[in-house]
């Protein structure tokens, strides 16, 4: 019974994996187009570096720095992106079209992005993670390997739940496309996407150092570049467990309060 | 011929005042973007003020040296992606939309101009041009130098247009789409707020060559800050009124090819 009840979800999953996998030139692409970013920062930082003459900035050598900005394209290509879907459903009336079928339209759009989680995982961010093995040597013991996965997990059970809570505020303001993006340069600056967050001025990072947004890109990045230690990993697990339950709830909460609003032909 | 140009720059401001018109009728909305493209401009000023605050720079060039080349890229690209929209342009040329819009007695390029609908952008634009004075004004940056900035800047970004559209109009004609040319143009964007130099001869020739950003950013920037001879400024110029010159020969060769719907 249990198994039945995910099994539509699992179908609607490879479904989406299937069609994937259909547009190979856009694969390409995406994996391009990430792998950008960190090439540009590795160019910068390296001039950076050659200008100031020293070996490590706050505590960050050129190699640790070009692996965190690897790592974070890697995290962000997995990074859920389900608002923006959720948006146009609301819009249209499509959350209603689903809720005639025997599915619940929470569930699909969570398989949904976990399926391109995968998939994502698999094409864009294991492999910028190999080539960073092949070109740095950079390795994990087992122990930190763990906790980067750990860490991956959280970034993304994180943007899920804030993508739901923002493609859900369409039930109650409409057009949340502004707000979405500023939602993602919230997470850009806050997150560490930008620069590691331990660059920025104490009074910055301090604030950085309690809000829930370092555990989407800097968390698992900081990991994987050694710019945090084990320990210190440890320390922030709690941290992420504590935002984990809070935003959880008002996530919940938001649905819950959406629930009232839908209708069969849009907001 | 005067007539003809102010048939044109009519049609622009029209499409202007009904894309305002539309935009304001939705005025949380209206605001809700422009604090977005004003905090999206911002970022830069951020990286770039930590980057100077923990390390000396980007050899031979100086915090506001930095930020003058950042935020003329912040401009350039609110410029550009404020009057080259490059999803409306592959739309209307898959849907054959142009074909109302080459009813008006005004020219290709303007029509070209005049698809788009992300007013907002304009917030970019002043937050890039509010970072520029603040550098420039640190600098002290003489009118003259202003003025040739100016007049670069202004040819170097119609290049970059000139090369979108291009582009778009050239995926659309061989490949029947083009979004890949938004995501890519944004990328590429973000290496040109910084010095070509740093990607060494390659990466200078790409970003002047292939994808000709350095001429709207980095090579109006370095005449400015005296980085460029008097020679190499005359032959930037000129370098930029060929590429003009091209450009608009091969947009009015792909525009005669447009044959409506799906053309």
């Amino acid at each position: 019974m249990h198994q039945n009840m995910i099994g539509k979800y699992l179908v609607h999953a490879r479904f989406i994996i299937k069609r994937r996998l259909a547009f190979k030139l856009d694969m390409a692409l995406l994996f391009g187009l990430q792998i950008i970013s960190p090439i540009i920062m590795l160019f910068v930082w390296s001039a950076v570096y050659l200008a100031t003459q020293t070996n490590s900035i706050n505590n960050f050598t050129l190699l640790q720095i070009a692996t965190y900005f690897f790592v974070v394209a890697a995290v962000n290509s997995m990074a859920p992106d389900i608002s923006w879907g959720i948006l146009g459903d609301i819009k249209t009336g499509g959350t209603f079209s689903v809720m005639t079928k025997p599915l619940s339209y929470l569930k699909s759009v969570v398989f949904a992005g976990s399926a391109n989680f995968v998939f994502d995982a698999m094409t864009i961010g294991a492999p910028i993670l190999i080539l960073l093995y092949i070109f740095t040597g950079t390795a994990l013991s087992a122990y930190s390997f763990a906790l980067f996965l750990l860490a991956v997990l959280i970034a993304f059970a994180l943007g899920m739940m804030f993508n739901i809570i923002l493609g859900y505020l369409a039930f109650f303001i409409v057009e949340t496309a502004g707000v979405i993006n500023i939602y993602y340069f919230t997470i850009d600056f806050f997150g560490g996407w930008l620069v590691p967050l331990n660059l920025f001025p104490q009074y910055i990072s301090s604030i950085t150092s309690v809000l829930p947004f370092q555990f989407l890109y800097y968390f698992p990045a900081a990991i994987f570049s050694h710019a945090i230690t084990s320990a210190q990993a440890i320390g922030l697990l709690s941290v992420a467990a504590f935002w984990l339950v809070a935003i959880g709830i008002l996530t919940w909460g938001v649905v819950f309060a959406a629930k009232r609003h839908v209708d069969a032909v849009g907001v | 011929m005067i007539e003809k140009i102010a048939r044109n720059l009519r049609l622009l401001y029209l499409v202007q005042i009904y894309a305002w018109k539309t935009q304001l009728a939705y005025r949380v909305q209206a605001l809700v973007w422009l604090i977005n493209f004003v905090a999206q401009a911002l970022l830069t000023f951020v990286f770039i003020s930590v980057m100077y605050s923990v390390s000396a720079g980007i050899p031979g060039w100086s915090y506001f040296e930095m930020l003058l080349l950042s935020s003329s890229t912040i401009m350039m690209m609110g410029l550009v992606n404020y009057f080259v929209d490059i999803y409306n342009i592959g739309q209307n040329l898959l849907a054959g939309d142009f074909d109302a819009q080459l009813a008006r007695p005004v020219s290709a390029m303007t029509i070209m101009f005049s698809n788009f609908n992300g007013v907002t952008l304009v917030a970019s634009f002043l937050t890039g041009l509010a970072i520029f004075a603040y550098a420039a004004s640190h600098l002290g940056l003489t009118l003259g130098q202003l003025a040739l900035f100016a007049l670069f800047f202004g040819m170097g970004t119609f290049i970059v247009m000139l090369f979108l559209i291009v582009l778009v109009m050239s995926s659309y004609k061989l490949f029947r789409g083009g979004a890949w040319v938004n995501w890519v143009t944004n990328t590429l964007s973000g290496a040109s707020k910084y010095p070509l130099s740093i990607y060494g001869t390659v990466g200078t020739l790409i970003f002047t060559f292939l994808v000709p950003m350095g001429f709207a950013t980095y090579y109006p920037i370095e005449a400015v800050t005296g980085k460029l001879s008097t020679y190499a400024i005359v032959a930037v110029f000129v370098g930029m009124l060929i590429f003009i010159f091209a450009l608009l020969r091969i947009f009015s060769h792909l525009f005669k090819s447009y044959s409506s719907g799906m053309g």
